[in-house]
């Protein structure tokens, strides 16, 4: 990825928009370009600004930050959306990594945290915290699978039950001895297989058609 | 400053985020951590009125929103006594506990008063 990874920090408040700006501040592979107040700032700025990730909490007046993520990714599928909350509202949360949001943090999170954060959503992966992943997993592995319009190959299998364990590209091209770029397009091709736009929807077929089982993961 | 008031300072995130927004006003031209004490301490302020006022009336949620809105900036701000009393506030009004929600909003605003005193010598010690 060339130049720095560019972020847009969306909350009502704005202690919590400078507080994230003075802590990323000093990274240089990251670089805040927007902020915004409310759910549709989010949206306008998404179209206007495209950054890589957005960091937005859920509690959003005007449009709600469920809401704002699924006109988001609508239009841009590819946009990285990283959840940052206080404690509770595991609801929305769950609702807001269905709509396909690719990670969660807590206010409270240390700054190393969320900057592993941004860099790991930046680059299309999945950032949920170990004590959330279950959650999130289990409540979502209820739903009916869909069918993919074409059968995923074995090597596609392997990519996808990796990709469903949170590991990165890196991580998987390391495991089965391939280069990452190989990875990215075997991850491109499952998620054209399976209509998916993001790394959830590819993990959640993988939980709901049994290719991994929930207590692997 | 000593090598060990430095220590300390360094093992607190409170501080350590203090002085991260005053690197941030620097670099932009702008007292950016007068304004955030300032936005922290009028919204906390609106907060805890928000938070007795609904549970006066017995409405938990209110008083679980407010808590959750003052989580969420403390947080941020590297205060985490207080974060962690205002979820413990939220967690008891969002389960209708409203009971014990009279000692954690104490608790709350005692963590606040001690915040804001900390806020108030940063922006003095400048």
């Amino acid at each position: 990825m060339e130049g720095p990874i560019r972020v847009v920090v969306v909350d009502d408040h704005f202690v919590v928009r400078k507080g994230v700006c003075a802590l990323v501040m000093a990274a240089e592979d990251i670089a805040v370009v927007g902020e915004g107040g409310d759910g549709r700032e989010a949206v306008e700025l998404a179209r206007r600004l495209r950054p890589q990730v957005i960091l937005m909490d859920l509690k959003l007046p005007k449009l709600g930050g469920v809401e704002a993520i699924q006109v988001i990714l609508a239009e841009q599928p590819e946009m990285g959306i990283l959840v940052l909350t206080a404690y509770g509202l595991e609801a929305q949360i769950l609702a807001a990594v269905e709509a396909g949001a690719l990670g969660y943090l807590t206010k409270t999170a240390e700054r190393e945290e969320l900057l592993t954060a941004i860099r790991r959503v930046g680059r299309g992966e999945l950032y949920l915290p170990a004590s959330l992943t279950r959650q999130v997993l289990t409540h979502l592995h209820s739903r009916p699978s869909g069918v993919p319009a074409e059968a995923l190959t074995a090597r596609e299998e392997e990519v996808l039950r990796l990709l469903t364990r949170g590991r990165s590209n890196q991580k998987i091209a390391e495991d089965l001895g391939i280069s990452e770029m190989t990875v990215r397009t075997h991850v491109s091709h499952i998620f054209g297989k399976l209509d998916a736009s993001n790394r959830v929807q590819a993990a959640l077929y993988a939980l709901r058609s049994g290719l991994v089982l929930l207590e692997d993961v | 400053v000593k090598a060990e008031t430095q220590g300390a300072l360094e093992a607190d995130g409170f501080d350590q985020r203090l002085a991260a927004l005053q690197r941030l006003g620097q670099a932009t031209g702008q007292d950016t951590l007068a304004e955030v004490v300032e936005a922290f301490l009028a919204r906390g302020a609106a907060d805890l009125e928000t938070m007795h006022g609904a549970l006066a009336r017995g409405d938990g949620e209110g008083v679980a929103d407010a808590a959750h809105a003052l989580c969420g900036s403390s947080g941020v701000l590297g205060a985490a006594a207080l974060a962690t009393a205002c979820a413990a506030l939220e967690g008891s009004a969002r389960a209708g506990d409203l009971g014990s929600c009279v000692a954690r909003l104490e608790a709350v605003e005692q963590e606040y008063r001690t915040i804001g005193k900390r806020l108030a010598a940063a922006c003095d010690k400048r």
